[in-house]
């Protein structure tokens, strides 16, 4: 694990990465932006949704961890069991939208 | 011998930039005035960019914060889908910077690193997560080139922000590709680097790219050359400066041990160097030219501050990381070092110049723009000869880039330019508080006296100033210069120390030993005692002790060391020989006699350098005419070696250039006959050694000394016969020399001179046959010149006068081998005359007859390898004849006669340069022959 150094929005915070190893240029890119991370949150509950929109159950709930890692030199997130390896546990909670009836 | 390079991490940062994108950092290098090299990754797909140089990075002055530079050539840009985390081969940018091209250019190679090295790479990879970069070096081990074609690297950190630093490679002393991938950022396992090479093209490589890539790799190689002493400060190779000898390094006075005279050697530099600012000014700009070998030349008397001058030029180049000093005599190796190297050689006179020559040509193949070669020679000037003299043997012998730098070398005559009359007395005031204090010790004041008068001539000389100086601080305060010249007075304080080191022994036994040590110096017990044997009644105790106290006496290599400086020296000896009733006579003969070859070379060295003072001339000259003929047998031996030691020509040249400088025509002329005519004789020989071992300048003027011995014993007995034909021998001589130096005309007339004397010899006693002979041979040479000038019909004409004579000497004495061959060398001539011409058959016929002589005589001396050699030749001859009268396998049967002949030679390894030719001719190898 190391620490690296990441910004989201105006605020630049220190995350534990995993060694992601493997080849990557070393161009010093500043700060990490933390869009992979977004991207991965984002990806995972667009594509559940998609899914609980088809089989609409009456209510759904999904937990995952995230391990942050930096490969190739962007950081992203790795699903994980959630647990004490993650470093952020994700709950995403779906209800079907009321009936407009 | 292996020299390692080490990497100076804050010489190599001069070369180095700091490269920012609005997004990001990397690394780049200065690669040609206004271009940088970095990694297309750095850049990504910006085109203008910020470069960040380093302070050192101009050579004069400091060089600006930061730069703009746009890009002008880059790799393709990486499919942000593609799963590789390299960039597209070669991952290389090249940026032009805006506005700055005043700085270093790091040296690029395309060739690979060399495998299982350790380059180096200097860039501004990350230290700390969030804290910008200072710059950082690491080291890897190359380990080969990938499929793609970048060179891979493991054993080292490759942090993020090494991208485009430069890898240098210490073998190669130059950059070989730029940082571009690590196998990960966070060990320190290698990586990856883009090569330099590949900016001239290759699969992948952009148009673009490998068209702005050559450009800036040719103004690479036509600039950096200009920061090769900042390039050469990265790559330091301790140790280098062993292959020179610097005897100023720690050259300090002590005077609780040291002889006063020490304060007046170049090398303590007790006195600072004044007044040649401007030819010091010069030689720097002569040591940063591009030229890879460059040869100056400082031809001036003793004291006139060559030395000096030298050690100067030294120490200003070694500040500036070069390799500087004198060269050794036996090679160290300086032709493996591939730093810029400056060597001077002192006393180029006394060298061997075929050694020196061969010096210089090994040098001159190992000399680059970037690691030059700069040689210093210094003479002293000879008698009868132009400024640069020293030179001629070496241009004899030398070739290729050593004769063109030995024929544009630069006279530095003005760095011995005489003082003009304000810097005398600047310098004999300088000089004087500074040798004083060094004597004396620092609190000694100058005393007050009288103004010294320095308006003789000889105090254009920077030595006889300081030497008066010397005497002036060594005197005290009551100093009253006597009259005598400063180096007797100086040789006063010097003996005065002698005595107070060896009490109770005659300061005129101290001063003989000096000067025996002076002029023949010991380098072992044997040739300590040779000496110690010359000086008259010493017991076995005063010997040893005597040895003991020349041992410590001066510094040196060798047992007994000369005092110095030169001018010193030398003055001694002459004080010595003069002492002696006869002039030193005595003394001087028992010098020449010394059974050490080594100890009679220092000595005719010396003594060349003594034949100017006209008090011991006469005397010397004396006896170097009485010696002559054994002097000159050891030179014989010496050139010709043993089968344990190869030939050497020290004596030789000592001889020659002591008989040039000491054998006047006047001098001679004052000699008794017997010597002269003895002198002729021995003279004759030791001509031919010098021609034969290319010492033609010094042979000519030996010939011609020879010439005038002959014409002078002509004069007084014109009748005389033998002196007749010596005066004709004379005449061709000097006729071949001339003809040999490209002077036809005036060896036509030479020529033609000594054939007048030897018509007019063969007139009188027809009957002789030597006198014959004789003539044969000077219709021969001027047939040959004839010839060569074109009139081949009035050359016909001499060699059929030669032939008949020759024809006539054979039949008269029928067995006689040197008739025979003079017979078959006239067939020859008149063969290959008529074969000119086109008559086939005559010279069928004639070659014929000189093949049937020359079988004749190879069969009556098989052994004998020049008989073959000749033998083949005319078999030689005789196929090309044959070749033209386009016979059906010509040549066929010579050729296998001639591998015949000379194979046993060969492989006996006795066969000449010619005799090879013709073997290779033989056996077809006409890329040989």
């Amino acid at each position: 694990m190391a620490e690296r150094l990441v910004r989201a929005g105006g605020a630049e915070f220190y995350v534990e990465v995993s060694n992601a190893g493997g080849p990557a240029t070393i161009r010093d890119a500043g700060p990490l932006s933390f869009d992979g991370v977004r991207a991965t949150v984002a990806g995972i509950a667009t594509e559940l949704a998609q899914a609980w929109q088809q089989v609409k159950p009456s209510e759904a709930t999904v937990a995952f961890g995230l391990k942050l890692t930096a490969k190739s030199g962007k950081l992203t997130g790795l699903v994980v069991e959630g647990g004490g390896e993650a470093s952020l546990t994700v709950t995403l909670t779906w209800k079907p939208p009321p009936d407009p009836s | 011998m292996m020299w390692r390079t080490e990497v100076a991490d804050r010489q190599l940062r001069r070369f180095v930039v700091r490269i920012e994108t609005p997004d990001g950092r990397g690394t780049g290098v200065l690669v040609a005035p206004g271009w940088v090299l970095t990694c297309a990754h750095v850049v990504e797909d910006w085109n203008v960019v910020r470069v960040v140089p380093d302070r050192g990075a101009a050579p004069q002055g400091a060089a600006p914060p930061w730069v703009q530079a746009r890009v002008r050539a880059r790799s393709e840009a990486r499919d942000a889908a593609s799963a590789s985390a390299f960039w597209p081969f070669p991952d290389l940018a090249l940026l032009e910077l805006s506005g700055w091209t005043q700085h270093v250019c790091a040296p690029l190679t395309r060739d690979e690193p060399v495998r299982a090295s350790e380059p180096h790479a200097w860039g501004f990879s990350r230290r700390e997560e969030g804290v910008a970069a200072v710059g950082s070096a690491t080291s890897f081990t190359y380990v080969g080139t990938d499929g793609d074609g970048y060179l891979r690297l493991k054993a080292g950190e490759a942090a993020p922000g090494l991208s485009g630093a430069p890898l240098v490679c210490p073998q190669q002393r130059a950059v070989a590709g730029l940082m571009s991938v690590s196998r990960d950022p966070d060990d320190d396992r290698g990586g990856w680097a883009s090569p330099v090479a590949a900016l001239t093209g290759g699969p992948g490589v952009p148009e673009e790219l490998t068209r702005v890539g050559y450009q800036v790799l040719e103004l690479n190689r036509k600039s950096c050359w200009q920061y090769r002493d900042a390039w050469h400060a990265v790559l330091p190779i301790p140790g280098a400066g062993s292959l020179v000898d610097r005897p100023w390094d720690g050259a300090e006075v002590d005077p609780a041990s040291a002889q006063p005279s020490v304060m007046l050697r170049a090398e303590f530099r007790v006195v600072p160097y004044r007044f040649r600012d401007a030819a010091l000014t010069d030689m720097q700009s002569w040591c940063d030219a591009p030229a890879p070998l460059a040869v100056s030349y400082l031809d001036a008397a003793g004291g006139a501050g060559k030395t000096r001058f030298a050690i100067e030029v030294c120490l200003a180049a070694q500040a500036r990381g070069w390799v500087a000093g004198l060269l050794p005599k036996q090679d160290r190796g300086a032709d493996e070092v591939p730093l810029p190297r400056l060597f001077v050689v002192d006393y180029v006179e006394e060298r061997d110049a075929a050694a020196l020559a061969e010096r210089l040509s090994v040098l001159a193949r190992s000399a680059t723009a970037m690691a030059p070669v700069r040689v210093l020679l210094l003479s002293r000037p000879a008698v009868r000869v132009v400024a640069g003299w020293a030179l001629e043997p070496l241009k004899e012998l030398a070739s290729g880039q050593a004769l063109t730098a030995l024929e544009t070398a630069k006279d530095r005559s003005s760095a011995a330019a005489g003082l003009a009359d304000p810097e005398r007395g600047e310098l004999f005031d300088e000089a004087r508080r500074r040798l004083g204090r060094t004597w004396h010790g620092p609190s000694w004041t100058v005393p007050d006296v009288a103004g010294v008068d320095l308006s003789a001539d000889r105090y254009a000389r920077p030595l006889d100033v300081l030497l008066e100086a010397y005497d002036a601080a060594l005197s005290g305060p009551g100093w009253q210069p006597d009259g005598r010249p400063p180096v007797d007075r100086a040789l006063d304080h010097e003996v005065r120390h002698w005595r107070a080191r060896m009490p109770g022994v005659d300061s005129r036994v101290l001063s003989r030993c000096v000067a025996l040590a002076t002029l023949a110096g010991a380098r072992d017990d044997a040739e300590a005692q040779a000496l110690l044997a010359l000086v008259p009644e010493l017991t076995a105790a005063m010997r040893d002790r005597l040895d003991t106290w020349l041992r410590g006496l001066y510094e040196g290599p060798d047992r007994w060391n000369p005092l110095r400086p030169d001018r010193l020296g030398e003055a001694l000896i002459v004080r010595t020989l003069r002492t002696d009733e006869d002039g030193g006579r005595a003394l001087l003969t028992a010098v020449l006699d010394l059974p050490s070859d080594a100890q009679l070379e220092r000595a005719l060295d010396v003594l060349v350098r003594l034949a100017v003072d006209t008090a011991t001339e006469d005397a010397m000259a004396t006896v170097v005419a009485q010696r002559h003929a054994a002097l000159v047998t050891r030179c014989t031996e010496q050139a010709r070696g043993t089968g344990l030691r190869p030939g050497r020509t020290g004596l030789l040249d000592g001889l020659a250039r002591l008989h040039v400088k000491l054998l006047t025509d006047q001098r001679v002329a004052d000699l008794p006959l017997p010597v002269q005519l003895a002198l002729s004789a021995s003279a004759d020989t030791l001509g031919d050694l010098a021609c034969a071992h290319g010492r033609s300048m010094q042979a000519q003027v030996i010939f011609e000394g020879v010439f005038a011995i002959d014409k002078h014993k002509h004069d007084l007995e014109p009748g005389n016969t033998t002196y007749q034909r010596d005066l004709s021998i004379s005449y061709e001589r000097l006729a071949d020399l001339a003809l040999a130096a490209g002077r036809s005309a005036e060896a036509e007339g030479l020529y033609r001179q000594a054939l007048q004397v030897r018509e007019e010899l063969t007139e009188l006693e027809p009957g002789n046959t030597i006198y014959r002979r004789d003539l044969s041979v000077s219709y021969n040479r001027l047939a040959d010149v004839a010839l060569a000038a074109g009139r081949s019909a009035e050359a016909e004409g001499l060699y059929r006068q030669a032939l008949q004579v020759r024809e006539e000497l054979t039949e008269l004495e029928p067995g006689n081998t040197t008739y025979r061959r003079d017979l078959s060398i006239s067939y020859e001539r008149l063969a290959d005359l008529a074969a000119r011409v086109g008559d086939l058959k005559t010279a069928r016929n004639l070659v014929d007859q000189a093949v049937y002589l020359r079988r004749a005589l190879h069969r009556l001396e098989p052994q004998r390898v020049d008989v073959a050699v000749e033998f083949a030749y005319t078999l030689y001859l005789s196929a090309s004849i044959g070749t033209r009268e386009a016979q059906e396998h010509a040549g066929e049967a010579e050729r296998n006669e001639v591998r015949a002949v000379l194979t046993p030679f060969e492989e006996d390894g006795l066969l000449s340069a010619r005799g090879q030719g013709l073997l290779a001719w033989a056996r077809g190898d006409e890329g040989d022959h």
